[in-house]
């Protein structure tokens, strides 16, 4: 097994001997294991290990990326000099502006690391997914499909800015969808940096529980509604919301949060915030890709638009300071943290006369990033909300603008959790989230 | 490298698996990323790494690694195996019977993508930028590689394949009079950098810019209401990629991406049944040279070869690898495909397109009274069963006695796939294949493929 800082030294100082300004270099070891279950059987088992190292060059703000997969002597000169050479074709990025410069103190974070899920055994992993199958079909599904994942991480960041960081992290995922027939399903997800608080039963309970309360869906007249947001379905939008901070996706029209800061784009008490820092949060570290000690930065406060996301470059082109968000190219979210309200979900149902309360989404798209016009479409148990009841309903589509969504929240329950899902890459923390009048449609032929 | 295979598979086959195959992989290229006019930065780069896959007490053990080194084998191997063989809710998984088969072969590159110097490449993107200049937001993302597998599997095949290809992405971002609208697209193939050179862009793009400011400035609203509608190929493509492609793979239908992709509104006993009208056919290629989906085996070392998934308006065939092909005693049709080493192969598409017929786009829309010339899209979306489709307009036109008069401001057509597929009454003779990549899977697979189609002439449907 190599000494990753020893060959991170080597190349670093080779690099900078050829002429290159700003090196970082990461190398990272991984480990996972994962299992999927498909109509209540367990049909694969994986298992992986990986290695790899990056390497960030800038010579003259010409900015070179690549990897190197040996460390022999020889491999490291010739992946240098091929680097030197690659880097003569590029043009130099004008509005680069560099790499942090450290060294920084970093103070560990808590809970990021559980050494049992380093140990855990194949029967443990099998054992955990049998019990959030067991539990959905306890709630009274017929059938469940999903996926058991558990990953370990160590990482290591050598920069020539005098940053030299490792850490160690691990992560634990159970996504479960429970089937009661064709048109009745559930599905929930939970992701954990640890396995105390990794509850597969309940996760099945969740979604098998849903699945019964969807029997027999109806459908309903298109037109504007409340609508009553689950953990899990409003994440997928958040995540978008969150990403489009980056100050690279303003840059490029892929945010519609350009020219917006101090403006007020949600009421006064909707609170967002990126936090590297969140213990047992599985985007968290000591640090970003550039090694600037990560931190809690608030997007959104009272409402308005406080910050985008920077990395060192591109808080020094804009006058302010990085958020530690580096992404070496673009800088991206770590956690999404949306501040819980102080409801329970029952008050939220039940100030809601008739709207619609989503468990789940998917296939989110934009007609304009710009200005943040989208659909998406509910999936799993969606309900009719009358008078308090739960009705369930099918085939519909969100048609609205995410500007208008963020402004026209009206509740914000107090139960957050972690979200990870197919659709949400991205750790994001979320409550059940209450919006009025959004713009509900269904097909011709439905 | 064909020895460490041949010895992973005969460790799994002495641990007691009854089936073992071996994927290696190898891939290497550069990409590039220019935004607003600048180069934000140059990539190259390369990975190595191979999977194992066994069979045994009726489930799928899988390993894999980027050291290549036995110890390092062996271990993913041991614990695949060790894992697979203590699950006590095994399922049945089976696979289909396949003759072995041992082939080599390359895609060929007229121009090497490793002799085109990265200046090259850079200057092909900025040439393209230029010619959008006028746009407020610009982004191309440019990517090349050469991608080597070698398959090996207890029962004797052997296959070996080098594929080249490139890929484009573009977004802009249009604003007139205070208003934005985008547009967004792939382009990508098989071979050298002759196929970038291929896309026409230099063109392209300047039409689509005027196309689309066109759309802000002088964009016509038009009511909701029933029309006849005329999609060009980009939106044929979708069409058959989501509400065909996509049900049509039978590991929807038996349940296996429940949890994932979804399942499928389509059952196995509606093979046979009518959706369309008897013009209509349906084909995914994997065969077609130079397109994104192309490959001639299958990543199960099935031979590929052209699917009709709706023949004659009729559901015909649903894509399958080994896996699903067993579970409903169907032949396998080797559509088993994965995105890289470190994942299993699933049921994917390839090529996927109308097949045209007989009437040109121009007859088509000169078929239409009035109605809507739908050219390109923006927003879509499906839900998971395949059923509920959307697909919103960047540039279109009124149609008005057979001609294309004004361009018209966004609009959907919001549809359930029987409705769609019942309502076509003519496809044009036109062929085009446009790129995509098409995500399924947890961890999720990104594979190229193409889709496209005859321009479709859909008769009273209902747009927004």
């Amino acid at each position: 097994m190599i000494e990753p800082f020893a060959v991170l030294e080597q190349i670093r100082d080779a690099l900078l001997k050829k002429g290159a300004q700003e090196v970082v270099l990461a190398f990272t070891r991984g480990r996972g294991k994962e299992l999927k279950f498909v109509n209540n059987k367990i049909i694969k088992i994986s298992n992986g290990t990986s290695e790899s190292a990056s390497i960030f060059a800038v010579f003259d703000k010409k900015i070179v990326l690549t990897n190197i997969l040996s460390f022999d002597p020889e491999n490291i000169k010739k992946c240098i000099a091929d680097i030197e050479a690659f880097s003569k074709h590029l043009e130099p990025k004008p509005d680069y502006f560099g790499i942090a410069k450290g060294p920084f103190k970093y103070s560990s974070i808590e809970n990021i690391y559980d050494p049992k899920i380093s140990e855990i055994s194949e029967k443990e992993i099998l054992e955990l997914a049998g019990q959030g199958i067991d539990a959905a079909l306890q709630e009274g599904a017929k059938r469940t499909g999903g996926i058991l994942e558990i990953g370990e991480e160590e990482s290591f960041l050598l920069t020539s800015g005098d940053v030299k960081a490792t850490e160690k992290s691990t992560s634990a995922y159970f996504s479960i969808r429970a089937l009661l027939d064709k048109t009745a399903s559930g599905h929930a997800t939970v992701a954990e940096t640890n396995l105390q608080k990794f509850d597969t039963a309940s996760t099945g309970h969740v979604a098998g529980k849903f699945s019964k309360m969807a029997k027999g869906p109806k459908k309903i007249e298109p037109g504007k509604y409340d609508v009553l947001f689950s953990p899990l379905a409003f994440a997928a939008l958040l995540e978008f919301i969150g990403g489009a901070l980056s100050i690279y996706n303003v840059e490029v029209g892929l945010s519609p949060f350009a020219n917006k800061i101090g403006q007020q784009v949600a009421p006064k008490f909707v609170n967002l915030y990126d936090d590297g820092r969140l213990p047992g949060g599985l985007g968290s570290g000591i640090c970003d890709a550039e090694g600037v000690p990560t931190q809690r930065t608030q997007t959104i406060g009272a409402g308005v638009l406080k910050s985008y996301l920077y990395n060192t470059s591109y808080a020094k082109k804009y006058n302010t300071k990085s958020t530690a968000n580096a992404g070496l190219i673009a800088p991206r979210p770590t956690n999404i943290i949306l501040e819980p309200g102080k409801s329970d979900v029952e008050d939220l149902i039940k100030d809601i006369k008739r709207g619609i309360y989503i468990t789940n989404l998917w296939y989110t798209r934009f007609q304009n990033y710009f200005t943040g016009d989208f659909s998406t479409i509910p999936r799993d148990a969606t309900f009719l909300i009358e008078n308090g009841e739960l009705k369930p309903i099918k085939e519909i589509r969100l048609s609205d603008n995410i500007l208008k969504l963020l402004q026209n929240i009206s509740g914000i329950a107090r139960d957050q959790r972690q979200i990870l899902s197919w659709e949400v890459g991205t750790p994001t923390w979320c409550s059940h989230v209450a919006v009025r009048d959004l713009n509900i449609t269904k097909p011709v032929g439905a | 490298m064909e020895a460490l295979l041949d010895s992973a598979i005969k460790y799994a086959k002495e641990l007691g698996a009854d089936y073992a195959e071996a994927r290696l992989q190898k891939s290497k290229g550069t990409s590039l990323s220019l935004s607003n006019g600048i180069l934000e930065g140059g990539s190259f780069g390369q990975s190595v790494g191979l999977s194992v896959r066994i069979l045994v007490n009726k489930t799928l053990g899988f390993g894999h690694t980027d050291q290549l080194d036995p110890e390092s084998i062996k271990s993913v191997v041991k614990f695949a195996f060790a894992a697979a063989k203590a699950n006590k809710k095994a399922a049945n998984v089976r696979f289909s019977p396949a003759n072995p088969v041992v082939k080599e072969y390359e895609v060929k590159e007229k121009k090497n993508l490793q002799d085109i110097s990265v200046k090259e490449k850079l200057d092909f993107l900025k040439s393209l930028d230029a010619k959008i200049s006028g746009a407020r937001q610009r982004l191309f993302d440019y990517i090349d590689g050469i991608d080597e597998r070698l398959f090996l599997n207890t029962e004797g095949t052997k296959i070996k394949s080098r594929i080249p290809r490139c890929s484009l992405f573009y977004i802009f971002t249009v604003s007139e009079s205070g208003q934005t609208a985008q547009r967004m697209w792939d382009y990508g193939g098989v071979g050298g950098f002759e196929v970038a050179e291929k896309w026409n862009l230099a063109e392209i793009l300047p039409e689509e810019f005027k196309e689309l400011s066109k759309v802000l400035s002088e964009g016509a609203k038009v009511p909701s209401g029933k029309y006849d509608l005329v999609v060009g190929p980009q939106i044929s493509g979708i069409i058959a990629h989501e509400s065909c492609g996509h049900p049509f793979e039978a590991d929807r239908i038996i349940g296996r991406e429940a949890a994932q992709a979804g399942e499928s509104w389509i059952e196995p006993s509606m093979l046979g049944k009518s959706l369309a009208k008897d013009f209509v056919n349906i084909i995914d290629d994997p065969t077609i040279e130079g397109s994104a989906g192309f490959f001639l085996y299958d990543d199960e070392g099935i031979p590929a070869r052209p699917k009709y998934l709706i023949k004659e308006g009729k559901i015909n065939c649903f894509l399958h690898n080994r896996e699903s092909s067993a579970a409903l005693n169907q032949e396998n049709n080797g559509s088993a495909r994965a995105a890289n080493y470190s994942v299993e192969p699933l049921v994917r598409m390839s090529n996927t397109f109308f097949k045209p017929g007989q009437l040109s786009e121009k007859e088509l829309i000169e078929g239409v009274k009035k109605g809507i010339y739908f050219k390109n899209f923006m927003e879509w979306n499906i839900d998971d069963r395949r059923y509920n489709n959307k697909y919103t307009s960047a540039i279109a036109y009124l149609i008005e006695n057979g001609k294309l008069t004004k361009p018209v401001k966004p609009v959907s057509l919001e549809i359930t796939t029987p409705v769609l597929y019942a309502a076509i009454d003519a496809i044009g003779s036109n062929f085009e294949l446009h790129a995509a990549t098409c995500g399924k899977g947890e961890p999720m697979q990104g594979i190229p493929v193409t889709h496209g189609g005859g321009s479709l002439r859909l008769r009273e449907v209902k747009i927004k």
